[in-house]
């Protein structure tokens, strides 16, 4: 990957954050990893009490349209199964291995049983020069 | 806000159809597009032609709309075909308010035809049906790829839009550009064309005679004759004597070409009666039809007209004896795990055999090569209940040089087909409380009734059956022939000579070669 989608993956995850952050999201962690799986984005929503895994897709685009249907190329377009089935693999992983920090927000529960959890999308289209950007949110992702 | 809509299109089954609601609906979401309710494969990958049309269009595509779901409904009913494309890009144009959603039109309207691309339509199959099931059944407008105009153009009391592409339409759902409506009815003057003249048959005098009556009853023919005799010459020539068909026989066999997709611009109306000559290498279902999904065979292609199998004998008999129902029913019923539908197929058979393997048995001047053994193994292969539909037997012997070339005297096709018009008329007076139209379809019953003869045409047709051993069958198909023979003539009783020159066209079985 170089450098210049590394940053506007980093750059787009900042305005993500902080998009949560203002619906009263409880960040936990960012970019976790494991075994070659990563999700951008772990937090919890307080009102739905639900763990949220986050997928974040972002564009370059040179201006933004008023009306997003009419762009030619949106993030959204880029997700597919098989990512969404890799996303689903590292949330079981986190899931097991980081009870943790997920009991801090979920609460303490038996063992073996988890959390309500669900895969989120959110796609930043950025405009290049500007830097405005434009979010779309997405909840309970499903392929 | 309703995301819903709601637009009607039309299926195929057979001849009938069915109309087909085509229910769109999208919520947000990342992009789906399910198409439910049996579509086979070819309306599965419609969503992408479909999409492609409405992005070329201009309009949002299905995949900016996140998940969108279509369905056919009845959900029962298999769709087969690319004729949903257009319905379902206007389901979608109106679920996303593209278009006004609650425009008359599409709530009396059916919208039909396959999309290319870049949003132009192309033509399919089976518009004639569904222009008539449409009127039937109460709607008011039908849209269509503009490929497909001319078929509907019989087609009164419905106003039927040429659609050149998606943009075309969106506008005129907009009221910025109208479309005009296909000036439905237009006037059937087109005279048919024949390719071949009775003019042009050297000789073969009673074989014209016997094809005139094969022409005024309806009834089925077969041709014996050794090769080179002019059996075929005779049969390519059969259609120009038929009485020309009516707007209703028309649109009967218009019908079924339309469904066939063997309908264009230069014959939107099928106004000769066909003509067809199927190999005898075809396959059952090429003859009678059939298919995972249906369609008509060689003998519905031929309804009303003329199913011509040369050499007769060489068909597989399994194939033959296909032909029993048909012909005595002149409905075909094909039966599939999908359903069942029924072809009409009523047609005149015109067969052609020769006498032997080798052709010459009943030539008097070659001698034939062939021992009687092999003789009677040949024309076994036509069974019996094949045998009892063929009406009139004719031997077509040798022309004979003087009359090849010998010039005058010969009547033209017309002059004979006006002969079988009025033999015709006589009959559709005859017939007009029954449910039949010419005297071939005529059952015991019938002959029963509107045969009827003298004494001395009684003794004359005694004396056969006890010298020809005529069976029950042949005795009343007899009178049918001595019938059409009597229409011909403007007879309205069967007199001797009608009998005399009908039992000249029975099978004679080997006695031929004797």
């Amino acid at each position: 990957m170089d450098d210049s989608r590394k940053l506007r993956g980093s750059f787009a995850e900042g305005i993500a954050i902080n998009f949560l952050k203002k619906k009263r999201f409880k960040i936990i962690t960012a970019n976790y990893q494991y075994r070659g799986g990563e999700i951008d984005i772990i937090a919890f929503d307080p009102r739905k009490k639900e763990l949220v895994f986050v997928e974040v897709r972002s564009k370059w685009c040179d201006s933004l349209a008023k009306d997003w249907q009419t762009m030619p190329i949106i993030p959204e377009d880029s997700v597919n199964k098989t990512k969404f089935h890799k996303i689903e693999k590292t949330v079981w992983f986190f899931l097991e291995k980081e009870t943790v920090s997920w009991q801090r927000y979920a609460g303490n529960l038996p063992r073996y049983s988890f959390p309500e959890w669900r895969i989120d999308l959110i796609s930043v289209t950025i405009e290049k020069y500007t830097k405005t950007a434009q979010i779309r949110h997405y909840e309970y992702l499903f392929f | 806000m309703k995301h819903t809509s709601r637009v009607k299109s039309c299926a195929v089954v057979g001849l009938d159809t069915v109309i087909v609601d085509v229910e769109t609906d999208f919520f947000p979401g990342i992009h789906k597009f399910n198409i439910v309710g049996l579509p086979d494969a070819a309306i599965k990958e419609s969503q992408q032609r479909v999409g492609s049309a409405l992005k070329n269009s201009g309009a949002v595509p299905p995949y900016r709309l996140g998940v969108v779901i279509v369905n056919l409904a009845p959900a029962d009913l298999r769709k087969v075909g690319a004729v949903y494309d257009l319905p379902i890009a206007i389901g979608i144009l109106s679920a996303s308010s593209q278009i006004r959603s609650n425009s008359s039109y599409l709530k009396d309207s059916l919208f039909v035809g396959e999309l290319a691309l870049n949003g132009d339509l192309r033509g399919v199959k089976g518009v004639l049906p569904i222009a008539l099931s449409a009127k039937n059944a109460g709607y008011k407008n039908l849209f269509i790829p503009e490929a497909n105009a001319s078929e509907t153009s019989v087609v009164k009391g419905l106003r039927v839009y040429p659609v050149k592409n998606l943009e075309q339409l969106m506008l005129f759902f907009e009221e910025e550009k109208n479309i005009t409506p296909f000036k439905v009815f237009r006037e059937i003057s087109i005279k048919p064309k024949y390719l071949f003249d009775m003019r042009e048959i050297c000789g073969q005098e009673h074989v014209k005679r016997a094809m005139e009556i094969v022409a005024a009853g309806g009834h089925n023919v077969c041709l014996i004759g050794p090769p080179g005799s002019g059996k075929t010459l005779i049969a390519r020539t059969f259609p120009s004597i038929l009485p020309e068909m009516g707007l209703e026989e028309c649109l009967e066999t218009t019908k079924i070409f339309s469904v066939a997709g063997k309908l264009d611009d230069s014959n939107p109306l099928v106004r000769e009666r066909p003509f067809r000559a199927p190999h005898h290498t075809s396959s059952n279902i090429a003859l009678i039809g059939g298919g995972t999904n249906p369609h008509p065979g060689e003998i519905s292609l031929s309804h009303r007209g003329v199913l011509f199998l040369d050499e007769f004998l060489e068909f597989p008999a399994k194939t033959l004896d296909c032909l029993r129902q048909p012909l005595e029913d002149g409905i075909i019923t094909i039966s599939r795990a999908a359903g069942s539908v029924t072809f009409p197929a009523r047609f005149i058979l015109i067969a052609a055999m020769n006498p032997c393997p080798c052709g010459y048995a009943t030539d008097t001047e070659k001698e034939c090569t062939c021992n009687a053994n092999a003789i009677s193994r040949y024309q076994r292969k036509l069974s019996g209940p094949i045998c009892d539909r063929i009406d009139i037997f004719v031997d077509v012997p040798r022309v004979k040089y003087d009359k090849l070339t010998g010039e005058g005297g010969r009547e033209s096709s017309e002059e004979i087909r006006e002969r079988v018009q009025k033999a015709r008329d006589i009959q559709s007076l005859r017939f007009k409380e029954n449910a039949i139209f010419s005297n071939a379809e005529m059952n015991n019953q019938y002959i029963k009734k509107y045969c009827q003869y003298g004494q001395e045409t009684k003794d004359i047709l005694i004396e056969a059956i006890r010298k020809f051993h005529l069976s029950a069958r042949s005795y009343f198909r007899t009178l049918k022939i001595a019938r059409t023979i009597a229409d011909l003539e403007n007879s309205g009783q069967i007199e001797t000579r009608h009998v005399a020159e009908a039992l000249q066209y029975r099978f004679q079985g080997e006695s031929l070669i004797s």
